[in-house]
């Protein structure tokens, strides 16, 4: 059975996620990420549309993000696609994650698995 | 794989828009999102209804709304550390500004005036709008965000009638018992309330009610400090008593002059100070009732500014703080003059009028602050001035 990461925990890196994602994969839209997310965790964190998606606009907003629009029938998709700014945060972000969970490993004293 | 049907999306877009998501990018990534789940889960010959009502709610807590709040929110938490800086900034300039207004109004300095209104304007339209915004976001519900723009929107009409006031601008009056009227009537009681029902602002909310009722009646006591009715009038019969007096004298001297041969103003000093004396009171009435005349009559009780003090019309007048400089000189000139040529009983024009004892308020910044109680104090003082020459006009030509 799989665990299920909190929301908690998932909503403090986001932001990391959907940089470390865009920055991997040319352009995504809302959905793709969501089932990207879900093939690479193996389920494990299922990231809700009500924390996607304002993310997406405010990281949008900050100018993280570009984004470009096509027509699938009817309905629009928006294409989610890192920016120059984006770019550089998303190193920054994940080496900082990366220092963190270091950090956090000393702090609750957690063994690598392989010692 | 599922095959959406137009119809079938024009139906989830227009469930979307229902459940009070507003912004179009944020409608269109939800619709997509929708129908990918649609397409990718439901099978032919199941019913989309059904589906989509089951699916949508795993996209909120309470309401599909949600999203478009919690969107706006970290739009606006991005400019969150600016606009705190923004606020304490404005907070810190319209707080020098306006004590540096004031002291320089206290002293008479130049530029104090616009020290204030920069200061009233920039606490108006800045600092409490900011503080308001960002105070806005820390509320949970709306009935909290309304009390707050609510007692925002008082304090920042407060500020404003202040300003209307010093500016003798109209509507100050109506602009600051507004103000206090939705402080007292609405905004206090509900936060009263409100804040007694939680134990953790009990005491706070008390303490500050409190304030702002302390706060309130100064400040009511400070706007409407209005001049008893009957004062003004008394002042009123007293001023055209004095004009009347005056003007039938004028006549009389007149006639006698020409009926005795003898040129009138034998100082032309006195002919002089006459003149300064009608020129400040017209520009002194029109000063006090925002238009221009002659002066005000018995039938025709002038709408005067309540707070009128000569101090500041002489200090936003220089034309009239020259006009009594001259006076006060022309005076001394008439006076010696007049004791000089030994004219036969003549008075000399006393400085006790009052209006003359500040003739040097250039310098003396101390004596020019609210000496007279109104401006028909003040007009009737240079009616008393008039007065004293045109008697030693009459006592010459009567040959005392």
């Amino acid at each position: 059975m799989t665990m299920l990461f909190s929301s908690e925990l998932i909503k403090g890196t986001l932001k990391t996620i959907l940089l470390k994602l865009l920055a991997d994969n040319k352009r995504m839209y809302g959905y793709e990420i969501t089932q990207r997310v879900k093939d690479l965790t193996g389920d494990r964190i299922q990231l809700t549309e009500g924390a996607l998606y304002p993310t997406l606009h405010a990281m949008e907003a900050e100018g993280l993000l570009t984004t470009e629009t096509e027509y699938i029938g009817k309905r629009v998709r928006k294409y989610y696609s890192l920016s120059k700014e984006g770019k550089s945060k998303s190193k920054e972000k994940i080496s900082e994650f990366s220092e963190f969970l270091d950090t956090m490993k000393i702090l609750l004293d957690i063994s690598p698995k392989n010692a | 794989m599922y095959c959406l049907k137009e119809q079938q999306i024009d139906f989830i877009l227009n469930d979307i828009r229902a459940r009070g998501v507003e912004m179009e990018d944020l409608q269109s990534n939800l619709l997509d999102h929708i129908c990918c789940i649609i397409e990718e889960n439901l099978k032919e010959g199941e019913d989309f209804e059904s589906f989509y009502r089951q699916t949508i709610p795993k996209f909120y807590k309470k309401e599909l709304w949600e999203l478009e709040e919690e969107t706006i929110t970290l739009l606006i938490f991005k400019s969150y550390p600016v606009m705190k800086k923004a606020m304490i900034r404005s907070g810190v300039i319209s707080a020098t500004l306006l004590t540096l207004g004031i002291l320089g109004k206290f002293l008479r300095l130049p530029g104090s005036s616009p020290c204030l209104v920069l200061g009233i304007v920039t606490m108006s339209f800045v600092f409490l709008p900011l503080l308001f915004t960002l105070k806005a976001r820390e509320q949970k519900n709306t009935k909290d965000k309304l009390i707050l723009g609510l007692g925002v929107f008082a304090a920042s009409l407060m500020c404003l009638s202040v300003l209307f006031k010093i500016m003798l601008w109209p509507y100050a009056m109506f602009m600051g018992l507004s103000s206090v009227f939705i402080l007292i009537a609405f905004f206090l009681p509900i936060y009263f309330v409100n804040g007694i029902r939680n134990p953790d602002t009990k005491v706070n909310s008390i303490v500050t009610s409190i304030l702002l009722i302390g706060g309130c009646g100064l400040f009511l006591s400070l706007v409407s400090v209005r001049r008893m009715q009957g004062t003004l009038v008394n002042e009123l019969v007293i001023y055209t008593t004095g004009e009347q007096i005056l003007k039938t004298e004028q006549a009389q001297v007149v006639a006698l002059s020409s009926k005795c041969s003898k040129p009138l103003s034998v100082l032309s000093e006195g002919e002089h100070i006459g003149k300064l004396c009608e020129d400040m009171k017209s520009s002194m009435y029109e000063y006090a009732t925002g238009h221009p005349g002659s002066g005000p009559s018995p039938g025709n009780i002038p709408e005067l500014h309540q707070d009128f003090n000569p101090g500041d019309f002489l200090m936003g007048n220089p034309k009239a703080m020259d006009q009594l400089e001259e006076l006060e000189k022309v005076v001394l000139v008439y006076n010696k003059a007049g004791i000089d040529k030994t004219i036969a009983g003549f008075v000399p024009v006393s400085d006790d009028s009052g209006i003359l004892a500040h003739a040097n308020a250039r310098t003396n910044a101390k004596a020019r602050f609210d000496y007279y109680s109104s401006v028909l104090v003040a007009m009737n003082n240079l009616t008393q001035i008039e007065m004293t020459i045109l008697q030693n006009e009459e006592r010459r030509l009567f040959g005392n």
